[in-house]
This record gives structure tokens, C-alpha cells and sequence, in this order.
């Protein structure tokens, strides 16, 4: 069966307006649940104030956040779909390129020499795409994330030695945490990558964002150091916006890739508190689903 | 006990000088819009503001915002967000200084140098929620943009009504907030090194110290 790519291209414009528009449950009820334990008023009010945006983000159709940040992409194949890879690819890029221009959103996209912009959310690098197949399925996941600039801004990585082991790893998180402050828009997600490669480790903060928000990592060795991390990053009470306040990250997600021996690289990157992901599963005729939104069960 | 303000613009000096940090904050009238390049072109390049800009007595607030205009008028297309102010420290003295705005609005705190500024010229910092354009687009409509060369980084005219809840973050007497917290969650790194049974270790041999961001 053809794969309908003129309606792909359509659907996948729909997938980025609703990344900016509508947030998914895992993620409302983390700042519902912080909204409730939140001790300090003033941090109390902020967070109201971001509950109060997404409903109006969501009722009117319009982006929650100003900043839309750059958009990166995870586009997961069924070995068992018989598309053509390319038109997979621009589809996706024009996806963003209609939803945008139709819609007049702010462009966010600059070229890094000359700081000058085309008046384009696109271009031949953007939005950045990750690709990889899954064994024997006859759908397509494709998965978007949007991240807003006061929060890619506060990234960090080192080359750790081995020497410096677990202990080096955690002081690096602690003293990342340290310096992004209150300015990546928190409670952030912290996204964190041990191992891997250089770019590969970095590439692991953007996996983290791929799974609910506080949903731990299914190795319990990892698991146990993400709740540590959560424990210790909270009781520097930063608090929402770094004023002050109990909730400074929302969920810690740790990610990790086997690594050369004589390596020990770490990334930390923080995610704002408006954690836009939005993913679809598409079916060789054309059909689709939400994975997150309505009642999905999310990406594994 | 912390009080809430409702406030008119033009702000007088007087006024500004009654807010206590924590105060809440909402402000009607007149706010303009800077950001980065505009900054930059008044600041760094020596281009004086355009005609009709003028941010004596007026509150002006780092925004991020799309928009357009239609049938002459103009509107914003994805709400009123402000961006994070700590990247434009450097500017926001000379700005305070120069132009005696009343109230720098923003996310993330400003530091040493804007809370002299504040004090010595009368001027406060208020936090907004960054992230929650779709919330404040409510409360601001944009009346005029200048400089529209810079796109998103123009000069904007806003009209606002009840913009808020703001919170104050750096007084007109000298005191910040940021730093104070600063100074609280530095004087307990240790015991949170300790949470995580963190050694201090000595650092690993380096052929040159690497680079570091603070020395750009």
C-alpha cells in the first residue's frame, strides 16, 4: 500500500502545533502535584500561574510559551512499513514549516555566524531528526520535542576521568544545578546523560525527555541514583523561577550508553517547567494516534 | 507581611521607593518592550531611540514575543513572554541610568550592578512567570513597533491591564532577592555534596586549564 504522503505532511503540521499548544498529562499532573506540596505562597502563586497558562494555551489554541524554541525530532520506523525515508524526512520539516508561517509564529531560527534570520522555522538543519528502526512493526512513531532557549542555554558536559568516577559525575549534576539557577525556567525537568560517546552523551539528555515525566528508569541502580539527585537538587531550594521554594526540578531522568574505558563523560541539561512533547504512532494507510495525548500510553 | 500593589503609569520615584521585596504587583498603562538587539543598537552602537520611544517613569520588560499586523493593527501570535533577564545585566545599569525607567520586568534575577542602579536611581526588578505567555497575552496589547528591522528583537509599545502577579526581586534600597537565596544555597552546597556522599577529590591533571565560559 502507498503510504498517503501529502496527508502525513498535514498530520505532521498538527503534531508540532499541538507540541506548543497541549501538554501532556504526565506533565500537568507533576506541577498539579508540586502545586500541593509547594510550602513557600509566593512559589505557590507561580506555579498557579503556569497551571493557569496551559489551560489557556490549550482553550484558545495558541502556544503556551512565547519561545518555540528548536524543535528535535525522533523518527522510529517499523522494519514492516514500506516508505520512502526521504519524503518521510520533508515531510516533517514542512510540517513545521506550514504549522509556523501559517500561524505567524515567532522564528526563532538564526544563522550562528551572522546572527541574521530568512524569516524561517526551517532550514537544511533544522528541525533536527534522529532516526532509528524498530524490529517487525508496521507503524511509525515520530516524537517531537520543543525547548525554549532559557533552558538549552543552561547545558553543560565535561570529560570526566574514570578517576573521578560516580563521585565527579554527581558533583558535576550538583554544581550544573548550582549554576542554571532559576534560569531555566524552573521546576525543570533535569535531563542527564552518563556515557556514550561526546555527542552521543549529549544526545542522552534529549532521550531523557522521551519518557513521562517522573517515570523512573527501569534499571534500578539508575533509578536509585535519579531519586538521590531529585532529593538533593530540590533541597537547594532554588523554587519556581529561582525565587525561592520547595520545587526546583519536577523529575529527575537519567540516561545512560556504555562508554570506552578510559572515558567517563557527563551532560546535564535542564528542561523548563513548560516541557513541550508531543508523538504520534502512524499507520501504513495513513491512520494515526496520539501517544501521549489522549489517553496514550506513551512511547517506551 | 508582604502587600499587593496595583499601579498606574507613569510610576513616580516616590512609589517605587515603597515597594518591599516580595511584594505582588500588577501594573496598568503603558510598558515597553526591550530585549537583546535593541539594547545592543542603543547601547553598544550609540543609535539614538527612535522618535516617540521614551522610557522615563515606565516600566520596560525583556520580552520574546511574535507578532503581526493586520488591517494597521498590530497583535501578538503566541502571547506576551518575557526571556530570561540575566543575560542582559551588563545593559540594564547604563539603561536604568539613562532613561530612569521605573521597573525592569523579567525571568531569572539581574545582579550586583542593576541592584546599585536601582538604588541609586529609583527603579525595581519584578519576576514574572517565564513560559506562561498564554497567560499574560490577556493582560497586553501591542500598540507600536520600532526598529522593526530587528524582527522579534524590535522595541514594542504595549498596552497593559493588570499585568501580573509580579513579584519584586531587587528593590530601590539595595536589596535582591536572587542574591540573597544565592547566598543561602551556596552556604549549603556542602551539605548537599553530603546528601550525596560527594568527596572533594583532587582534580584530575590538566595540560591547561579548559576553557570556561566566563572568560568570553
Amino acid at each position: 500500500m502507498t503510504f498517503p504522503y501529502e496527508t502525513f505532511q498535514k498530520i505532521m503540521g498538527d503534531l508540532y502545533f499541538r507540541n506548543v499548544t497541549v501538554f501532556p498529562p504526565d506533565l500537568k499532573d507533576a506541577l498539579k502535584n508540586a502545586f500541593d506540596r509547594e510550602t513557600n505562597e509566593i512559589a505557590k502563586e507561580k506555579l498557579s500561574v503556569m497551571l493557569e497558562a496551559i489551560k489557556m494555551g490549550e482553550g484558545n489554541g495558541i502556544p503556551v510559551c512565547q519561545d518555540m524554541g528548536m524543535q528535535t525530532y525522533f523518527v522510529h520506523i517499523g522494519t514492516k512499513m514500506q516508505v520512502d525515508g526521504y519524503k518521510i524526512k520533508e515531510a516533517v520539516i514542512e510540517g513545521v514549516r506550514d504549522c509556523s508561517n501559517g500561524r505567524k509564529w515567532r522564528k526563532t531560527l538564526s544563522n550562528p555566524i551572522t546572527r541574521l534570520k530568512d524569516g524561517e522555522q526551517i532550514s537544511a538543519t533544522h528541525p533536527h531528526i534522529y532516526w532509528d528502526w524498530i524490529k517487525d512493526q508496521d507503524y511509525m512513531d515520530v516524537m517531537c520535542i520543543s525547548k525554549g532557549s532559557g533552558s538549552e542555554n543552561q547545558s553543560f558536559h565535561a570529560m570526566l576521568v574514570p578517576a573521578q568516577g560516580m563521585n565527579g559525575v554527581k558533583k558535576f549534576i550538583i554544581d550544573s544545578a548550582y549554576a542554571a539557577g532559576g534560569q531555566p525556567c524552573t521546576p525543570s525537568v533535569t535531563t542527564i546523560g552518563i556515557g556514550g560517546t561526546f555527542d552521543q552523551n549529549a544526545k542522552l539528555t534529549k532521550i531523557a525527555m522521551l519518557r513521562p515525566i517522573g517515570k523512573p528508569n527501569p534499571d534500578p541502580q539508575i533509578a536509585a541514583l535519579e531519586r538521590e539527585l531529585y532529593e538533593a537538587i530540590n533541597a537547594i531550594n532554588i523554587g519556581p523561577m529561582g525565587f525561592g521554594g520547595d520545587t526546583t526540578t519536577l523529575a529527575v531522568h537519567v540516561e545512560t550508553a556504555d562508554v570506552h574505558e578510559t572515558q567517563n563523560p557527563v551532560s546535564v541539561s535542564f528542561q523548563c517547567w513548560a516541557a513541550r512533547r508531543s508523538g504520534m504512532r502512524i499507520f501504513q494507510d495513513g491512520k494515526f494516534e496520539y501517544i501521549w495525548e489522549f489517553g496514550g500510553e506513551g512511547y517506551e | 507581611m508582604s502587600k499587593v500593589w496595583n499601579l498606574e503609569t507613569p510610576i513616580s520615584e516616590e512609589q517605587i521607593r515603597e515597594l518591599k521585596l516580595g511584594d505582588t504587583v500588577y501594573i496598568s498603562g503603558k510598558l515597553w518592550g526591550i530585549r537583546d538587539r535593541n539594547l545592543g543598537r542603543e547601547i553598544d552602537d550609540g543609535v539614538a531611540l527612535p522618535e516617540g520611544v521614551d522610557y522615563e517613569g515606565y516600566p520596560v520588560l525583556h520580552e520574546a514575543s511574535g507578532y503581526k499586523q493586520e488591517g494597521g493593527e498590530w497583535f501578538f501570535t503566541s502571547g506576551m513572554g518575557t526571556t530570561t533577564s540575566t543575560r542582559m545585566e551588563r545593559w540594564m545599569p547604563i539603561l536604568i541610568e539613562r532613561h530612569r525607567c521605573r521597573a525592569v520586568i523579567g525571568k531569572g534575577g539581574l545582579l550586583e550592578g542593576t541592584t546599585e542602579a536601582c538604588k541609586k536611581y529609583g527603579c525595581v526588578y519584578l519576576s514574572v512567570v517565564g513560559g506562561a505567555a498564554a497567560y499574560y497575552d490577556a493582560r497586553a496589547k501591542i500598540i507600536n513597533v520600532f526598529w522593526p528591522d530587528l524582527d522579534s528583537q524590535a522595541i514594542l509599545e504595549c498596552e497593559i491591564k493588570d499585568y501580573g502577579p509580579m513579584f519584586v526581586g531587587i528593590d530601590a534600597h539595595g536589596n535582591n532577592h536572587y542574591l540573597n537565596l544565592r547566598k543561602k544555597a551556596i552556604d549549603k552546597r556542602q551539605k548537599i555534596y553530603e546528601m550525596l556522599q560527594i568527596k572533594e577529590l583532587p582534580w584530575a591533571p590538566q595540560w591547561v586549564e579548559r576553557p570556561r565560559e566566563k572568560n568570553y
